[in-house]
């Protein structure tokens, strides 16, 4: 794993309206090792305020990884994939579709609106877990990501 | 003398009326003169005899027998005295039945005296009249002696008074047979005699005509009858009447009231009396009449006659001429007079009209004339100087002289003109009517029944293939050409004409030359002569074979055509269809029998006018009908429709209508033709039908929809719950993971039984949704190869296989049509539920085979396994249904209920055999795949 990553704390904003399964999140991301700052908003509406720093998140970050549920309330998922696509400051910023719906439609959907990846929620703890270590070390210690570095400079 | 007929002879001299009377009664005079004169020598022979001794005189003996004879008797007896001498009276008597001689052979056989007795005696020169007297002579003591006597022959006399007697009788009977009367008056003018035939001409007087009767008392009695009065001076004429009569000299005709016409003709007798004829000239007045009549029609028929009529006597002089003449001969108008001679007229006339002729001239024309009238005949026709023509013609009468009569034929002349031109277009019109024959196969034939002449038109040769150049055949040639079975029919129809009877127009067959046969048609008729009597047969003969034909031809197609109305009756019937035919001009209407019992109506009553039809139409359906009228008037063919209809009985019945309408070039309707058929039991059966399948549709959607709700049901229930029962295992799990070697035994075993139930939870849930999925995933049915589909199954079980050390046998597999993904989890679960329920320490065997059944395909998959108790049979396709522990045989228990569901899905059928302890039988069908038109086998 590169030093210059794990010296600063990956920023991650998860958009998921069931608490449990954002604690699920949180609780996985914990036993991970890569340094993380998970940011948790429960609807489209404030996930787009939060990457926009509008409102209360005007001295948000600029997120390192997106994981996005698709059915919210308020803005539902694709929407709020849509706009960030569109928008040239947030397109850049990888979006993990991270839902439990396994229907072809949304996963169809999903991509066309230039989602990176979509997965599927495991039924067992397990397996959720295993899945979001993998999302980690994928997106986080894999892959090259572009510099989020202006906003914190 | 009798004194009847001296009177007759006496009345004879004076009697010069009617001729026939008048000969007979010269006659009669003549008759009676000669018998006078035979008189007159009888009595000189009588006179002569007396002197000569013609008489003798004789004596009997008491015997009768002749003793003596005295005279000369040889002469007279023509046998000498001697030999009589001895001879008995009576043999000498002739012997006849004449009353008279056996009055005289009485006489003397009684001895007594007679005198002047006439008998008839035997002699040798025949029978003798012998006149005689007889004196008896007796003795003293009166004893007959015998006879003395004299006797004379009077033969001569007796014959003399015979034939005058004769004479009379045939005068008097003459006399009595003329018709006329006779009567005949003394100089006293009293009756003396008149014959029978008197009573007719005094019908009233007739007790009075007996002799002795005056004249005058007979005509007062019979005056009466007269049709002449006598006035009321009766007695005057009486005296002059009697006066007329007693001249002796009167001629009268008189009348009398019955209508009788008598000629009265009186003449006096050399006796001085009256001898009157009378005579019935009532005919002879009558005929006298009639030729007046008969003269002044023939007067006022020559006066009409348009003609003029001259008749000349036999001196060619004018005897009678008609006012008529004059206008002929204006010129010679005063000569038109009786007594005229035709030369002098002629002569006058010519001279008269052409006044600057010589006398050559004349003479000839004259001669001329006079030629021509005497060979009389048709004088050519003249013109008269005012340009009349004229035409005579003269006749020689019976008596010698001329009739000539003149009339005007100048319209004659025009009508000649005329004619010529009618002649020339007549004989236009016979060409054009020899064409006309030919063109209509039609020949004229002309038949005088009087002279058996035959006349035909050029048609009729060709018609009876005859050579034109030869005469036409006689009656009895032309029977036969007749068709010997249509013979007799001609026959008649001739012999019909010749009595002068009329006859039918005839069609019979003739036979050509060649043997061809062809059918005529023949219209005659008859014509009669002045006489009435059948003159001519006329008539028209008509090649008619091709007409024949093609009217057999038609008749053949007519039978077809009511033959095939007949079925069509019948099968309309059966069909309960009927058709009409209406003419849209006229509202007349033809219904099929059939169309009649549809509406239930009788045919001889009912008249199917567009009325009385719609009385029959359901009220409520009459706006329908009326349009479909209303459509047809705008010109458009209307579509098939339906009406109820009210039968008289009351009944409703469902009429389905369809017609088709034929219009003319301006588009309006002519006629329509249609068909009806009572659809009431099809409608009513429709609409139970329809009510039916309403129903069944009706609770297929609810079956559809109620299985979708569950479908639906089972895809939420099995989504939307997996997502707390996922909180609750991954926090459980959680719980577990942080917690474990933190909490006690309890505590820990508690949340095993909470991770356990959420995770068996996870898997009936995701049962759920797979059992819920089937038929939704996996697309549309395709053949496929189920062997493929069976070795895939085997691939997923690999693990299972291998562990259980199952031996698996696939036998040939068909192609059947399926939902791949669907039957791999069929057979999936059918042989993972065989390896899964195996006998403990028994290897599982497995087969796997397919065998034909009709359009499917019967798979058996049949194992060596548990089996199942029969009572399960049914419940172990219910979902989550297991029938042993959980620890023994895990899983949910819904592997059979998908793979009915799949079954089911594909239209199979699948059902268990089972043995428990020795194995089952599971059997399921699926629909055969069809590969080039043909199933695998």
């Amino acid at each position: 794993m590169p030093e210059t990553l794990s010296s600063h704390p990956i920023e991650i904003l998860l958009v998921e309206d069931n608490l449990g399964d954002a604690r699920l999140t949180q609780e996985a991301l914990r036993e991970g090792k890569i340094r993380n700052n998970l940011h948790h908003v429960r609807d489209g509406v404030e996930a787009l305020a939060f990457l926009r720093r509008e409102g209360e998140y005007a001295k948000a970050p600029t997120p390192d990884l997106v994981l996005l549920d698709l059915n919210l309330p308020r803005k539902d998922g694709r929407e709020v994939l849509a706009e960030m696509k569109q928008d040239a400051h947030l397109r850049t910023i990888p979006v993990v579709v991270l839902t439990t719906s396994e229907a072809e439609n949304d996963i169809v959907r999903s991509y066309e609106l230039h989602a990176n990846c979509y997965i599927t929620k495991p039924v067992g703890l397990e397996q959720f877990i295993a899945i979001v270590r993998e999302i980690e070390s994928f997106w986080l210690a894999v892959v090259t990501l572009p510099n989020r570095n202006e906003h914190a400079a | 003398m009798p004194a009847a007929q001296k009177q007759i002879s006496r009345a004879d001299d004076s009697v010069a009326g009617s001729n026939d009377l008048a000969a007979r009664l010269a006659t009669a005079e003549a008759c009676i003169a000669a018998t006078e004169a035979r008189l007159a020598d009888a009595e000189e022979v009588l006179r002569d005899a007396l002197q000569s001794s013609l008489s003798w005189l004789w004596e009997s003996n008491e015997h009768l027998c002749f003793t003596r004879l005295v005279g000369p008797v040889e002469q007279i007896l023509g046998m000498p005295a001697e030999s009589v001498i001895g001879k008995s009276i009576e043999e000498f008597t002739h012997a006849s039945g004449d009353p008279q001689i056996q009055t005289f052979l009485a006489t003397i056989r009684a001895h007594k005296p007679y005198r002047d007795v006439i008998t008839s005696i035997t002699a040798r020169k025949g029978v003798r009249w012998v006149k005689s007297s007889g004196k008896p002579l007796f003795d003293a003591e009166g004893k007959f002696l015998g006879y003395r006597g004299i006797a004379s022959d009077v033969t001569a006399q007796i014959d003399t008074e015979r034939r005058a007697a004769e004479a009379h009788r045939r005068f008097m009977e003459a006399i009595e047979t003329v018709p006329a009367s006779l009567m005949l008056c003394d100089r006293d003018d009293r009756i003396v005699f008149c014959n029978s035939a008197t009573q007719r001409y005094f019908p009233t007087a007739s007790h009075l005509l007996v002799p002795g009767t005056k004249y005058e008392d007979l005509l007062r009695e019979h005056a009466a009858t007269y049709v002449e009065g006598t006035g009321d001076n009766f007695e005057s004429w009486i005296a002059e009447r009697m006066k007329t009569h007693r001249s002796g000299n009167s001629n009268l005709i008189r009348t009398y009231k019955d209508g009788r016409w008598t000629q009265i003709i009186e003449r006096r007798t050399s006796e001085g009396g009256i001898i009157g004829v009378r005579i019935d000239i009532t005919e002879l007045k009558k005929h006298e009449k009639e030729h007046e009549a008969a003269q002044a029609r023939l007067k006022d028929a020559i006066e009409t006659m348009p003609a003029s009529f001259i008749l000349y006597d036999h001196e060619e002089k004018i005897l009678i001429r008609n006012n008529q003449a004059e206008k002929f001969f204006p010129e010679v108008a005063e000569l038109l007079v009786p007594g005229t001679k035709i030369e002098d007229l002629s002569r006058t006339r010519y001279r008269r009209l052409h006044p600057h002729a010589s006398e050559a001239e004349i003479e000839r024309a004259v001669q001329k004339r006079l030629r021509q009238f005497r060979n009389p005949g048709v004088v050519p026709p003249d013109q008269l100087p005012d340009g009349r023509w004229t035409q005579a013609i003269e006749r020689r009468t019976a008596d010698g002289g001329t009739v000539c009569v003149r009339i005007d034929i100048t319209e004659l002349k025009q009508r000649e003109h005329e004619l010529e031109a009618m002649s020339e277009t007549l004989r236009k019109s016979q060409e054009h009517l020899a064409q006309a024959q030919h063109t209509s196969s039609t020949g004229s034939m002309e038949r005088n029944l009087q002279t058996g002449e035959v006349r035909w038109s050029e048609e009729c040769y060709r018609i009876f293939g005859r050579d034109p150049n030869q005469a036409p055949p006689n009656r009895d040639e032309f029977l036969l050409l007749v068709h010997p079975e249509d013979r007799a029919k001609y026959e008649a129809s001739m012999v019909a004409s010749e009595r002068g009877l009329p006859s039918e127009p005839l069609k019979f067959r003739i036979v050509l030359d060649d043997g061809a046969v062809r059918w005529c048609h023949c219209e005659t008729s008859v014509v009669l002569d002045a006489d009435g009597k059948p003159w001519k047969r006329i008539g028209t003969y008509r090649d008619i074979t091709i007409e024949h034909e093609a009217q057999e031809a038609l008749r053949a197609m007519t039978d077809k055509l009511r033959r095939s109305q007949e079925y069509l009756s019948q099968a309309q019937r059966l069909a309960r269809m009927g058709s009409d035919f209406r003419d849209l001009h006229s509202d007349v209407a033809e219904w099929s029998d059939a169309s009649y019992e549809i509406f239930g109506v009788d045919k001889a009553t009912f008249v199917p006018t567009t009325e009385n039809f719609l009385k029959l139409v359901h009220p409520e359906d009459h706006a329908v009908v009326l349009r479909t009228r209303g459509e047809i008037a705008q010109g458009k063919n209307p579509e098939p429709f339906e009406y109820r209809i009210t039968r008289p009985d009351g009944t409703i019945r469902n009429i389905a209508r369809e017609c088709a309408v034929e219009f003319d070039d301006n588009g309006k309707p002519l006629y329509m033709i249609g068909t009806v058929r009572d659809v009431t039991e099809k409608r009513a059966q429709e609409r139970e039908l329809r009510r039916k399948s309403q129903e069944i549709e009706e609770r297929n959607e609810e079956l559809q929809r109620s299985n979708a709700e569950l479908e639906q049901f089972a895809y939420v229930a099995s989504h939307d719950l997996q997502e707390p029962l996922r909180m609750v295992a991954s926090y459980c799990q959680l719980l577990q993971r942080r917690y474990k070697d933190k909490l006690d035994t309890d505590a820990n075993e508690f949340i095993d039984f909470a991770v356990e139930g959420a995770s068996r939870m996870q898997r009936l849930i995701n049962d759920l949704l797979a059992y819920s999925r089937v038929g939704r995933k996996g697309g549309d049915p395709v053949p496929l190869a189920f062997g493929e589909v069976v070795k895939a199954a085997l691939d997923n079980l690999k693990g299972a296989i291998t562990e259980s050390g199952a031996k698996v046998t696939v036998g040939t597999l068909p192609s059947v049509v399926g939902v791949r993904m669907q039957l791999t989890q069929l057979m999936q679960n059918l042989i993972g539920n065989a390896i899964k329920f195996r006998r403990d320490g028994v290897t599982p065997a497995i087969s796997v085979t397919a065998s034909r059944d009709g359009a499917m395909w019967h798979i058996v998959v049949e194992d060596n396994g548990v089996g199942i108790e029969p009572q399960y049979l049914e419940r172990v396709f219910l979902i989550f249904q297991r029938l042993h522990e959980r620890n023994k045989y895990p899983g949910t228990g819904i592997g059979l209920a998908i793979a009915k569901k799949v079954i089911e899905y594909h239209g199979g059928r699948i059902w268990i055999e089972s043995k428990p302890g020795q194995g089952s039988r599971f059997n399921f069908t699926l629909p055969a795949a069809i590969q080039n038109g043909v199933s695998n086998a």
